[in-house]
């Protein structure tokens, strides 16, 4: 903003580009700019996905109260003795 | 005519690319367990952070390469997967070094004999030099851009 009101009280014409803008969601490596939200949005969702899918996971996985114990104590499901 | 190629380059290259990322992610989040057994055979990484890198590695894959392709933020997702890839090939120098003989994990589980870890290094280098033009190609810096 300071720059551009020197050039305009040297006389001089500002000229503006929407693309020479940077955006403040915008980081500048020598030149080279990126949206950085972008970024840390994709791993932020990445890692609640994660999370949701160990859930799912874990839901899928888990062995019906049952099931063990019926194993357990001997008894087959034909009903005859081991 | 030469802008125009570049933009079918540029399309081929980012449906090939996310293209290999999603079908890459696919496995690992059915199976996330399988995916934690591969990522703590490469011997670098304790098992409770080897199981946080199984639940969110597949996803960033799944998303970037979403990104790539059905948005405008090309350079974001192409950052993101050629941050994946750097790690991808270190993990698989050092395992290629030590002489580990691992499934590289990278599609999931193979079936049968997996490949020589070489092999899984070039196929990384062949997809990372792409990735390094999509995200730092030409026309994309600010000077570019008057």
């Amino acid at each position: 903003m300071q720059e551009t009101r020197n050039v305009l009280a040297r006389g001089g014409e500002v000229k503006s580009s929407r693309n020479m803008r940077m955006s403040r969601l915008e980081i500048s490596f020598w030149g080279w700019r990126f949206n950085w939200i972008v970024v840390v949005a994709i791993i932020v969702l990445a890692m609640l996905l994660g999370i949701a899918n160990n859930l799912r996971v874990y839901e899928e996985q888990r062995i019906p109260w049952t099931g063990p114990e019926t194993h357990q104590s001997g008894e087959s499901e034909t009903g005859d003795e081991p | 005519m030469k802008q125009k190629l570049v933009l079918v380059v540029e399309g081929v290259l980012r449906i090939g690319i996310a293209a290999i990322f999603v079908y890459a992610s696919w496995d690992k989040i059915q199976d996330p367990a399988l995916f934690a057994d591969a990522v703590q055979s490469y011997r670098i990484l304790p098992p409770f952070v080897a199981g946080i890198v199984a639940l969110v590695l597949p996803f960033v894959e799944l998303l970037a390469g979403l990104v790539l392709v059905f948005t405008k933020w090309t350079r974001e997702a192409a950052l993101l997967i050629l941050g994946m890839l750097g790690i991808f090939l270190v993990g698989l120098t050092q395992a290629w070094l030590r002489g580990l003989e691992i499934d590289c994990g990278c599609f999931g589980a193979s079936d049968g004999t997996p490949p020589p870890l070489w092999v899984d290094i070039l196929r990384d280098l062949a997809i990372l030099c792409p990735t390094i033009w999509l995200a730092f190609r030409p026309g994309r810096w600010i000077w570019a851009r008057t």
